[in-house]
Order: structure tokens, then sequence, then C-alpha cells
């Protein structure tokens, strides 16, 4: 069952704004509710108002304009999944939406909310067996511990949504929308830490994402590792973008992100830095990966041992890269 | 405080109130009583509430109810034409799609939603389609056989 | 015997579900759909810590609470214990001094809503006082580890030892031992309709719960103990039921406590599982550790098997001991070893407890036994399949723990299993792909087990013919899904000679229905299915008497079939069974009714263990192919086959349904499904953290039927819903030896043991 709410239902982007700046934190947006919903039952979140944006036209539009293509927050993840548009000029992505969830969540979900999505983590309700508060909250709960990082200074909740690390490997832009309009670098809508993961403020939220059409002789790879065919979220994904340069086997400009890690998708940037520019082979890119890896630093809150998370890491950094690289021609 | 909607149901129009904390689940089971859609985990995980909403396989049990305004929902008992069962159900009885049930209603409509959007659909096109409806009995063989089946008949009424 | 000469008109067909109809169109009201006029909603308040004494419950503010109609703790039950072996329990209800699992009962609501009910457990005040805890069964056996209870002044719940010939002897004749350690993870039934019930007491104070339950009758015993009432007083009826696979074969907490709510409330109250408390609170596969010690001479001959099993209890006693104890049994399976030696340790720990889960201790074992043979047949140098051959058991045997081997079809499914891979050519081949193969014995007719206090395997049946010649059937066996309903139909159809189409069939209602024991043990179609053919005939005898008076014929030289009494050889003399009916109620004056009883005289109990022998056995060969992605340690089950003897498919349809879910059921706890418990939190209580397959990760299987015609069963029929999913762990993992290499002893078997295991054999290679 859901808490008891006051439902509001915007007819524009002006009015979704004008609520949540008088309501700021009292109220949440809801868009598929597939993620908001769980967040709530689990008792994780009780908003006294939903402000329902998803018949809100101007946000459920795809659109071009400007060398980018600009995608409604409210977009369903299986429209991005039906757009020959984004099948053909932005791979990675429509590899990333295909594999979310299952076909419900696809098409109740939107790109808003998959990019939104809370961080996970098994002991998150450590603490709450039945509705009781029996021992200490962690971080993400109010309280001031972690029960997966002994002794550790913040909540290491992973985040694990599909759509974020292709897209920052795209370049995209996040538009956010509050008393006034700004438009962030992708990787700089995270803050890097599982509890409070975006930075955003209350009485703003999210509106589009435009991600630049890609230069011809691009390449992209989205590789989602996971152990059951369906439902799952990934154990570690692998986003990829190369620009070929004039000469075989170099790329003249490259983005290798890495979700489900940590609180936010991370950039390698320092393989980056190691393949720029310069001619590869698949031993190069192994080490330029290990290079980039070896300093993120992971948990094991998910179920699965952090060792071999690792691994999986490198391995498929590894892979997205050299299928980025095959892509590119 | 309830706040009223107009929605279709299996083909039936209805003026309704609800509370807004009311999930699509909780209207078609606790105040319709169309109780197919059926509260096996409700979060979105094992797909026993799929219900169809303007053609589209959705999970009531992590939609408003207030979100059926407007809208058109099929349930499993809406799918039958009297006597006259759907091509899908048919195939589920002559396949032995199914063993307690519990999952089949939707089941059946994850299975009619994926016949509707594609007609000939490949058995892998068919696991995809049924991949958000969790089965403990059959070991969905079965089940892809009776929708491979129902896809050769036609397409299935809507 | 029936006469099996000529072709059958309604077994060995495929017939569809009788409630097929209301299970495609959502018409079948499950438990979970039901509602009653004046229904209450319950709702458990559970403990919130693995072990601690419960020092004060105040309720005041709960009872206060508007729309609560009662709330209920300890000290309004009678506080007696419950189990589905009576001799050993200690679960109550509700608890009163001690929790010994999160999740163990404490107190009750009834409400007028589900909301309000929520509500009002918060309100209750619980003051706890924490004990100490211990998890893990090696921990609970040290000397300083916490007690669940003192009183017993250890944390063994039980011992059972037992031995057969002489296994120091075995061994010493033995050319290779073999001595590995297994171990297996708590696997859970995720059942799609969680466990509810609704109890409701009319004026004369008679209860009638609704439940959903394997065996009614079992359900009825235990309550009558527990509220406690007179068996008379009780009425349990079961609806269709949305999974059991072998967790609601016994009584659970809710029952006894819905019944109690709603006398204290005088209305009917409905409790229903949320999904987490399924997770957390369901009967599920007991984990275990299996120390198995295997001897064989150079030859191939096995000649001694000596295992040490603990099994993880948790916090009551429920059926881990018969479990554990009937393992020994199960080591005498599938090969003749004249030498056996067992141990089994039951180990209280602050874990939710386990119960019956489709195998009863033989997946877990077989897991072992079947891997151990791999390993020994690559010891020696041999093609497993010719090992096995070589050893295993065959019809008429009787093995040493006196289980009587009748119909036996291993040597068949053996090769069949073999053949249809293409077993030789595939094995030890170079590459990623494996193949892999493992062998099963399991109880085909029900087992002579603990009921109450006595051991016994029977079922009954009655039947009635309606003036038109349709047939009602009744009997207390269980449709828990896998259709036996459908089957009892097409045997009592066969049987009396009428077609499928015309007989109803009602069972599992205590007032209603005869009784049955239940279903478990694969034996719904063996005994309750010889019941209903006894009722068959009975009623088949009283038309063929009217028909010989009819038709001035001797009885003896008349037949029934589809719908008609004829002369045996001149079919055109003949009656239909409508016209004989109507003759019989509306001329005769005389209505048609009959019984039929089935008291299985083959079985034999065991005292020691609890859990007896059978009257016939059902076997089945795996073979799995894999292929092993060593990268990342992922295994792609690329196909298992399953030749399967079951005696005979009366419903063909029906059996490959039982057999492939089985499959994906062992599939999916082999690698991928694990309850994961941290200091006794269940971490991975919902359907995205418990990884059952997806329909994207079933593989193509191909069941294969071995007909062996056992001599007892109807028609030839034997039991087929458990034996699939037994050895498919075994399989798999001799599969991926096979592929890579590597030997993973503990299940599940996922992909990070897989690449730690390789990354060992590797660097082993590289010193």
């Amino acid at each position: 069952m859901l808490n008891r709410f006051e439902y509001i239902k915007p007819k524009t982007v002006d009015e979704v704004v004008f609520h949540l700046s008088r309501l700021g934190k009292e109220a949440k947006i809801l868009a598929g509710g597939t993620d908001l919903f769980v967040q709530m039952k689990k008792k994780r979140a009780s908003p006294r108002y939903l402000i329902d944006v998803v018949t809100v036209p101007e946000l459920s539009q795809i659109e071009e304009e400007d060398g980018e293509v600009r995608i409604g927050s409210c977009v369903t993840l299986a429209s991005i999944e039906r757009s020959t548009l984004v099948k053909e000029r932005f791979g990675s992505l429509w590899r990333a939406v295909q594999g979310i969830g299952s076909p419900q969540i696809r098409n109740m979900g939107t790109l808003g909310g998959n990019l939104c999505v809370e961080t996970r983590c098994r002991y998150m309700d450590f603490f709450h067996p039945w509705g009781r508060e029996i021992s200490d909250k962690c971080f993400k709960r109010g309280g001031n511990l972690c029960h997966v990082v002994k002794g550790g200074d913040q909540c290491h909740a992973v985040m694990a949504g599909d759509l974020a690390g292709a897209l920052m490997s795209l370049c995209s832009r996040v538009v956010i929308k509050g008393r006034s309009e700004r438009v962030v670098l992708l990787e700089d809508f995270y803050t890097g830490e599982g509890k409070e993961v975006t930075r955003i403020e209350p009485d703003e939220f999210v509106t589009q994402i435009r991600i630049p059409f890609l230069p011809p002789c691009s390449g992209t790879s989205y590789l989602k590792y996971r152990w059951r065919e369906s439902l799952d979220f990934p154990i570690v994904s692998a986003a990829a973008w190369v620009l070929k340069g004039p000469k075989q086997g170099i790329g003249e400009e490259i983005r290798v992100v890495l979700g489900a890690l940590a609180s936010a998708p991370i950039r390698l940037r320092r393989t980056e830095d190691l393949l720029r520019g310069k001619r590869v082979s698949d031993d190069i890119i192994e080490e330029a990966v290990h290079e980039g890896v070896k300093g993120i630093f992971m948990v094991s809150c998910l179920g699965v041992p952090v060792s071999y998370i690792r691994k999986m890491a490198q391995t498929f950094a590894v892979k997205a890269v050299r299928e980025a690289y095959e892509a590119a021609h | 405080m309830k706040q009223p909607i107009e929605t279709k149901i299996n083909g039936i129009s209805y003026r309704l109130e609800v509370e807004p904390h009311w999930t699509l689940l909780e209207l078609l089971r606790n105040v319709l009583k169309l109780t197919g859609a059926k509260d096996g985990c409700g979060m979105g995980e094992c797909g026993s509430c799929t219900v169809m909403m303007d053609g589209r396989a959705i999970y009531s049990c992590l939609t408003l109810a207030m979100r059926a305004d407007g809208r058109e929902i099929l349930t499993i008992e809406g799918l039958a034409h009297g006597d006259e069962l759907d091509p899908v159900q048919k195939a589920f009885i002559e396949h032995g799609a199914f063993q307690c049930g519990y999952c089949t209603p939707g089941m059946i409509l994850s299975g009619k939603a994926l016949l509707d959007q594609n007609p000939n659909p490949t058995d892998e096109e068919i696991k995809r389609g049924i991949s958000g409806n969790l089965c403990r009995c059959t070991g969905y063989n079965m089940i892809v056989e009776a929708i491979r089946a129902a896809s050769k008949k036609g397409v299935s009424r809507g | 015997m029936a006469d099996h000469g000529g072709e059958f008109s309604a077994v060995g067909k495929s017939f569809p579900r009788l409630e097929g109809f209301e299970k495609v169109t959502g018409a079948t009201r499950f438990l979970t759909d039901l509602e009653l006029p004046g229904m209450l909603y319950g709702k458990v308040l559970r403990s919130s810590f693995p072990h601690a004494r419960i020092i004060s419950i105040d309720t005041k503010r709960a009872e206060e609470l508007s729309g609560v109609k009662a709330v209920i703790t300890a000290a309004d039950t009678p506080k007696i214990p419950f189990c589905i072996i009576p001799r050993v329990a200690n679960k109550l209800p509700l608890e009163d001094k001690k929790v010994r699992y999160i999740g163990d009962e404490i107190a009750a609501v009834a409400a007028e809503t589900e909301e309000i009910a929520s509500e009002a457990l918060g309100l209750i005040e619980v003051v706890y006082e924490e004990l100490p805890a211990v998890f893990e069964p090696e921990d609970a056996l040290k000397p300083d580890a916490p007690l669940l209870y003192e009183e017993k002044g250890t944390n063994i719940a039980e011992h059972f030892h037992k031995e057969y010939g002489n296994v120091e002897k075995g061994f010493q004749e033995a050319d290779h031992i073999l001595d590995d350690r297994f171990e297996t993870s708590p696997v859970t039934p995720c059942c799609m309709e969680p466990r509810s019930c609704i109890a409701s007491f009319d004026g004369s104070g008679r209860l009638t719960l609704i439940a959903n339950t394997q065996a009614p009758f079992s359900l009825r015993q235990e309550l009558s103990k527990v509220i406690p009432l007179p068996i008379k007083k009780i009425r349990i009826i079961k609806l269709p039921i949305g999974g059991a696979f072998g967790s609601r074969l016994g009584m659970d907490s809710i029952d006894p406590i819905c019944a109690f709510l709603s006398r204290k409330s005088g209305r009917p109250v409905k409790i229903v599982n949320t999904r987490e408390e399924e997770f957390v609170t369901s009967r599920y596969r007991y984990r275990m550790a299996i120390h198995l010690k295997t001897g064989v001479k150079k030859d191939g001959t096995l000649v001694a098997r000596e295992a040490k099993v603990i099994t993880d209890n948790g916090a009551h006693n429920y059926q881990g001991y018969t479990i554990t104890a009937g393992l020994c049994q199960k080591l005498t399976f599938v090969y003749k070893i004249p030498n056996i030696k067992f141990d089994g340790y039951v180990v209280y720990t602050n874990n939710v407890y386990g119960g019956a889960f489709r195998g009863y201790g033989n997946p877990q074992i077989t897991f072992a036994a079947e891997s151990h043979i791999d390993m020994i047949a690559e010891k020696l140098g041999m093609d497993v399949l010719d090992l096995s051959l070589q050893n295993i058991v065959e019809p008429g045997y009787e093995t040493i723990s006196n289980c009587q081997i009748t119909s036996c079809g291993l040597r068949e499914c053996l090769i069949r299993a073999a053949d249809a891979t293409g077993w030789r050519q595939k094995r030890r081949r170079p590459g990623r792909r494996g193949i892999g193969m493992a062998s099963m014995q399991h109880a085909g007719g029900g087992i002579k087990i603990f009921f109450g206090n006595i051991n016994c395997n029977y079922s009954s049946a009655a039947m009635k013919m309606n003036e038109d010649g349709s047939v009602n059937l009744m009997t207390g066996s269980s449709d828990i899904g896998q259709g036996s309903d459908t089957v009892l139909a097409q045997i009592a159809a066969e049987e009396l000679g009428i077609r499928f189409e015309d007989i109803r069939v009602t069972t599992a209602d205590t007032d209603l229905t005869p009784m049955c024991l239940g279903t478990y043990g694969d034996r719904v179609t063996f005994v309750g299915g010889r019941a209903v053919q006894s009722a068959a005939r009975d009623v088949k005898k009283q038309l063929l008497d009217l028909a010989s008076e009819i038709l001035e014929a001797n009885i003896d030289d008349l037949e029934s079939r589809e719908g008609r009494v004829f002369v045996k050889g001149s079919p055109e003399k003949g009656i239909s069974i409508p016209e004989l009916a109507e003759f019989s109620y509306f001329k005769k004056g005389r209505p048609i009714l009959g019984r039929g009883i089935y008291d299985d005289p083959i079985s034999k109990p065991d005292y020691g263990t609890g859990y007896g022998t059978s009257p016939a056995y059902s076997f089945a060969s795996q073979v799995a192919e894999v292929e092993v992605d060593v990268e990342t340690g992922k295994v792609k089950v690329l196909r298992i086959t399953s030749a399967q003897d079951l005696g005979k498919a009366l419903n063909p349809m029906a059996v490959r349904g039982q057999i492939e879910g089985a499959m994906a059921q062992g599939i999916g706890s082999t690698l991928f499904e694990r309850l994961d418990w941290v200091k006794g939190r269940t971490l991975n209580s919902n359907f995205l953290d418990y990884r059952m397959l997806t329909a994207l990760d079933m593989p193509a299987v191909e069941p294969i039927f071995i007909e062996s015609i056992d001599p007892n069963g109807p028609f030839g029929a034997k039991g087929v819903g458990e034996p699939a999913l037994v050895p498919t762990a075994a399989a798999i993992a001799n599969a991926i030896y096979d592929a890579v290499g590597v030997r993973i002893k503990s299940l599940p078997i996922t992909p990070d043991k897989i690449l730690a295991a390789l990354e060992e054999k590797n660097s082993i290679y590289k010193r």
C-alpha cells in the first residue's frame, strides 16, 4: 500500500515549476512510477504530494535542434526503443534502453526516471524488519553509519540505471528547470555519493536530455553484464564512444563510462587520456583500462563479491572500448 | 480525498471516485472485483498484475488508479467474447501453458500485447515479450509454444 | 489389476486441464481473491531480532485504534507447540517467552481494512532483551555457542546414525577412496500466490479454515491439537492454490493465528502474507553441508559410502529431522552399494526454519553423490555412463535399506539420455562446452511417513453417478497446480468406461471428500489414483449388474468403455451408461454410489527415521550441456535432456509440464538461487534480488518418457513431480567440469565461483 498523498496533475512545465516551488521537499515528481512507487512501498519515501508530469506535452517530445537530439524526460523507455532515430544514430543508447527491466517496465518507465533512479543497496533496510527500528540507520536512511563500509563516512549505494552511462559517453547534457533553467553536462548532474544522488534542488526537475549528433566515423558500444537475462539491473555496465581519427587504429576522441560500480557512473578519464590519439592494440586497451579502473572504490552491497565486480569492470570496459573502436568507421 | 476519473475497462465506461494513493491493481481487485490481475509482489517484479492500458502491457501494481483517467484498460476478464476465447487463451489450454494458473492472466495479456505489436514473432521475441512475467510452475517453454501457436492462427482480437 | 490389453480411451492422452477455461479467463478464485461477508484483515507482528527474550508486549494502543477488532498475543492461546512431526514440536503459533529468528510470530491484529491492521501493528510495543545469536551450524556446534533451547543443553536438535553392512571393511576393499565436502544453500519455493488463509467460526463454534494447503486432513489434525478443537469441529477447504511445491504441506503459524483472531473478533478473518513475508517465512529447502566418502574398486564396483551431513535446522523443528534421516535411505539408491554409514546432525541456528521443498533432501544428497560418481569415473579412466550402467539397480532389486524396487527403467533412462545427446561424441571435447550426466531415484508412490502418530500411506475416494450418467468424483487429494484433478478424472474415466468429459472432480474439502493424506512424495497419481480406481470399480460393478439384467448377459461377458456397456466382442449388443443410470434412478429406484480405498500394502514404515519405503520408485537420468564463458564464469545451459521413468504417462502434456517446471527450478537452484542471510536478515526478500528463472533464462529442455509400466501403479503409472529437479545440480556441475575442468562443490554455482576456480587452476599451471 502506498502512503496517502495529494495528487497534482499540471498541464504545462510552468505549472510543474509553480507547484515545486511552493511544495519543495514535500513533493515528488511522478513520471513512470516504476522506481518511485517501489521506494514508497518500501517506506524509503513518503511524499505528501505527487506531481504527475507524464502527460505534460512538452516533456514527451523527441526533437532535433541545433545539432542535437532532445528527448523529453517523460518519453517512455519503450518509445526510445521504438525510435529509429535513436537506433540508427545513437546505438549505445538504443542498446542500453533495450535491456532495461521488462516490457512492462519499458512501457511505463521514462528517460528522466531512469536517470534519477534511486541508488541500491541490500543493507538499506537492515535496521527495519517488519516496520520496526531495531538498530542503527545507515546514511541513506538518515543515520550516520554504513553497514557495508564499516567506519565509512558516506553512503556507497550503487546507481545502476542503464541510461546514465550510455548518455554520459555520448556527451549528453541534462536540462533542469526550476525558477530558472540550467543545462549541465550529465556527468556533472551526479554527486558521486549514494544518499543525495543528483545535483538538483527540491524546486527543480529534469525536463530534457540533449545529445549532440555524433560526428561521422563514430563508434559506440553499450554492454550490460548481469546474471539473469531479464529484470536484473547490471552488475556492471560499460559504455564507450570512439571517434576514429584519419589514421587507422587511432581514436581521435574517446569516452569510456562504467556504470553500477558506484553511486554515479564513472568516466574512466585516465583510460581515455592513455588511448586518445594513440594507435591501439588489445594489450594497450587492456592496460589503459586497468589504469582507469584500479583507482575506483567499489563495494559489495548487492550480493556479488567485490573482487569479482572489479574483474568484470575490467573485462567489460575492455570489451566496450574494443567494440567502439571496431564500430568506428 | 477521493477524486473522480472516467475510464473504460474491458469496453465498459466507468465514472469512479478513487483515492489518489490507490494503485490500479487495488482499484481493479478491491473496488471492481476484477480479481484476474494478482498481487504477487507489489513491486513490479513478478508480472502477475499485468494488464493492458491503451494497448500496452503495464504493471498495475505500480500504476495509480488516477492514471486510468481517460484511458482504456483491458484485463483478462475482458479478453474473451462471451464463451469465445481469444486465440491466446485457447492456445494456453491446448498447449498446457499453465499449471497453478496464478501467473496466467498476466502471462496471457503479455502474450497478447506482444502479438498485437508483432503478429509473427520469433521464439526469442516471444520470450522477450513475456520476460516480465515470472512463472514458477511451467518452465516457460510450453508458454512460448502456446503463444507461437496463437500467432500462427492469426492476429489476437482486439 | 485392470487388463491393459488394447488401447486406452482416457489415460495416456493429453486431455486439457479440467479447470482450463477458468484459469485462462481469470475466473478461478484463488484464496487471495476471496472475500467473505463481514471479513476482517489480519496481520502478524513478527520478531525484529534473531534471538531475544520477550520481556513485555503492550497491545493497548493497537486495541484502541478505530477499526481494530481483535489483538492477540500468546496469552490468548493455549500455547501448544506444533510440528508436522508432532513428537519434536517446539514452535508456538505465537511465541511468548523467546523469539529465535527474525520473523518469529509474537502478536496479531484483525481490523476492518489492511491499512488499519498495518497501522495497528506499528502500535504494538514490544520490549525485547536481545540475546547473542548464532547463524552458522558449525558455529552452533561450538561449545560456547549461544543455545536456542537452554533446557536442551545443545544446539543439536537431533543426531541420526545408521549403518548397513560394514563400511570399514568396504573401504579396505576399495582401490580408490574419494572424500569431499559439498554445500548447498537455502532455496525458497517462490510460490506466485503468497501463503494465506481465511478462518471463520459458525454459531456452534465450528471452525472453517480455507487454507493454502497440500494436505487438508493433516492440517485438520494439526489445528485440532493447537486450537484445540475436536476434529469434528473443524473443516478445512483447499481452493485452487497458486503453487506449493512442498512448502505448504504442514501447518504454518498463520493458520492457527487466523483462527484465534476469528474466534476473538467473532468475524471471518483473512491473512495474506506480503511477498517479503513469503521470502522470509516460507518453508524452504534446508541447507546442508555434506561430507561424502565413496570407495570404489579399480574395476568400477562401488563398495562403500559414508556420509556426514550437517543440516541447518533453523530455529524450530519442522521437517529437518525426517529429511536428514531420510538421506540415509537415499544413499542406498541408484547403485548397488553394500556398505553405507550415515551420520546426520540437525542443528539449531537463529535462521528461519525450513521444510519440504520438492525433493525432500534428494536434491542436496544427489548433488554430492552424483558429483562423486563423475569424479570416480575420471579417477578410474572410465566413462561415467559405463560406470553408472555397471552399478545401477534393476527391476526386482531390494536395496539394503529394504526399499523394494518393482518397475525400474533406469538403464533405459541412462541409455536414452546418452543417445539423445550424442554423449560419447561430445564428452571430453576441447573448448568451452561440456556435457555432464547425473541419475536419481525417488519415491514414486508416496512414502510410509509419519502422519499424526502412525506411519501410513493411503487415500480414499467416493464416486457418485448422476441420473444422466455423469459422475462426481470426490477425493481428498490436493491439486496444487500439477493437474492431479485432471489425471484422477482420466483414471476414473478409463477404469469406469465413461468419457473424460462426463466427470466432475471435487477435492480437498474435509467435509465433502474422503480422506487422503495429501500431496507429497509424488503420491497422488499412485495412491490417489489407486483409490479412484477402486471407487470406479465399485461403480462399474453396479453398472454391469444393471446391464447384465437388461441385456440378459453374463456379467463376465460385459465390458464398459467410453460411455457404453456392451458384450465383449459384440459391441452392438449393449446399452449406454446414461441409459443405465436413468434406469437405476427412475425404474430400479437405486442411486449409484461407489467407494474406494487404497492402503498401500507394499511399503514399510521406518520408526527410526520416520521416513519409510515407497510402493514404487521413479528414476531419471539427466544430461546437461553447457557453455562456460571463461572471462566471466557465466554458465550458459545449452540443453538439458531428462529421461524419466514414470511408469506410464497418464497425461503426456501434464507430465511434460511437471518435468519442465521441475527442471526450471533445478537450474535455478543450481546457478542462481540462494536466500542471502546476514545476521538472520534475509537480504534478498524480493523477486529482483532473489533470482528465479525468467523466460529468457530457460534453455531448451527435452523430456523423454520411459514407461516401465509399474505392476502396482494405476495403469502402470508412478509419480513424476519431484524427480526432474533432483539430478540437475550434479548434471550441470559435471558438465562444467567437462567444459573447463573446474569442480564446484557448493550451490549455487555462481559465475564468481567459477572464475575464482579457473584462476586457481590456471595459477597452478603457471607455477
